[in-house]
């Protein structure tokens, strides 16, 4: 393989990861407000899912929030949220699980990049320990949305989602 | 009698001079044998009898190839214990629909493998295509033991195989997402994390997915307690992030108290890793 380099990788974030780790801190925020607003036009079980799932999104920005301490944007990424705010507050059950199983695709689509690009090692485990679980999300809410087949619950062609169509 | 009071023909005082005699010599022998002088010219503890010779392993470290290829080798643990698990013939009736699940995830480790390989390659490393020994002989060939029985060992095949062999699918598939979700950790390059990751959230969704098939609803999505025995019921999503803790996995003819053994995985650490030293046999 490559001769290994002889430099450690950075713990904490460098200056080109802080605004990486800036955008998944707004959607993650985001995704927050639209769980809650979903929560409420769901179902009496669907809302358990929808309750506890949101509440793993405010620890991911609660998390980010505190790797970067005052870098920390204060607010969720408003045109991600006023994008998806329709489809995640009105539908049936199965509709709803069925949005938030292509936004948990493309959130884990998202980290994998921000995972690719990032060179502090702190901001990498948290973000992969964030898209392990998110991949569970996914697994959970394809099964909700009534999806049979075991590719819709295990493949993932989302895209991910970026800062130039989703600007903080 | 001399200035000393030491008379040579009194056998009282013979008998002191050999005892101070006697003395003197053990502590000369014991100094001598702490010391480094002549007779132990490297510094070395004196012997008695011949010690056979040791060879230490050569020096290694965990760098991406390594972790890479400890990957590899949990990949292949895994495809090699699901075709076990298919050849046992438990997917029968109501069942049956398992064997195609159990065949899917068979064929995604297959996938995760060769891309690993690739990896390897590509960086012009040496590939490891086999399974991981240490992972077999601690973890799966003691739960597979417990599930089939081994009459050498005197255990009894379990009463639930079928339970038991979903349990210890959970268990690697778990095992399998924490150890790509640690080595993101270990791993110097950020493309290398990402494709790590890429694989450790598809072993993710494996988990997940037996999880709800053991635990099936609403009540298995979350994490919760079994009331009868005070542990964790198998949930789909335990917590908002990936844990890196111990996996425990319960399989087992149950013993006279309803208990069944449970066997605690970890991710695979210095002793465990596939060095580049380390050959496929």
């Amino acid at each position: 393989m490559d001769a290994p380099t002889t430099t450690a990788p950075p713990k904490q974030p460098t200056k080109s990861d802080i605004a990486i780790l800036q955008f998944a801190h707004g959607i993650e925020l985001a995704m927050n407000a639209l769980y809650t607003k979903a929560s409420a036009a769901a179902g009496k079980d669907l809302k358990i899912v929808l309750d506890l799932f949101g509440g793993h999104h405010l620890a991911y920005a609660q998390s980010l929030a505190g790797l970067l301490g005052r870098s920390a944007p204060t607010t969720q990424n408003a045109s991600f949220y006023t994008a998806f705010l329709s489809a995640a507050s009105s539908g049936s059950d199965a509709e709803l699980a069925g949005t938030f199983l292509s936004l948990e695709n493309s959130l884990v689509k998202t980290h994998l990049g921000v995972l690719g690009t990032i060179t502090g090692t702190d901001g990498a485990q948290l973000v992969a320990s964030i898209i392990s679980v998110q991949g569970r999300h996914a697994a959970v809410l394809a099964s909700l949305a009534g999806k049979k087949g075991l590719g819709d619950i295990l493949d993932n062609a989302a895209e991910p989602l970026d800062s130039k169509t989703y600007p903080a | 009698m001399n200035a000393n009071n030491f008379e040579m023909n009194s056998p009282v005082n013979r008998r002191r001079f050999f005892l101070t005699g006697g003395f003197a010599i053990a502590t000369t022998t014991l100094l001598a044998a702490c010391g480094k002088g002549a007779q132990s010219p490297k510094g070395e503890y004196p012997r008695i009898g011949e010690v056979p010779p040791t060879t230490g392993l050569p020096t290694a470290v965990p760098n991406d190839e390594v972790l890479l290829r400890t990957a590899t080798s949990l990949e292949f643990n895994a495809i090699d214990t699901y075709k076990k698990v298919l050849e046992l013939g438990l997917f029968t009736g109501s069942s049956a629909g398992t064997a195609a699940v159990v065949n899917r995830f068979k064929a995604d480790h297959e996938a995760h493998a060769k891309a690993l390989s690739g990896i390897i390659t590509e960086a012009k490393g040496e590939t490891f295509e086999c399974a991981n020994e240490q992972i077999n002989k601690l973890y799966i060939d003691p739960a597979l033991n417990l599930i089939l029985g081994n009459k050498d060992a005197g255990i009894e095949p379990s009463d639930t195989p079928l339970e038991d062999v979903m349990a210890l699918a959970l268990g690697l598939e778990t095992l399998a997402a924490s150890t790509y979700q640690f080595y993101v950790s270990m791993l110097s390059q950020p493309k290398l994390r990402a494709a790590a990751m890429g694989i450790g959230e598809q072993e993710s969704r494996h988990a997940a997915v037996l999880a709800q098939a053991i635990n099936p609803g609403v009540a298995g999505i979350g994490p919760s307690t079994n009331k009868d025995t005070g542990k964790p019921n198998p949930a789909a999503v335990p917590g908002a992030f990936g844990s890196l803790g111990t996996i425990a996995v319960t399989v087992g003819k149950r013993s006279e108290a309803g208990t069944k053994t449970t066997l605690n995985m970890e991710t695979p650490s210095l002793n465990s890793m596939a060095f580049e030293y380390a050959k496929c046999s």
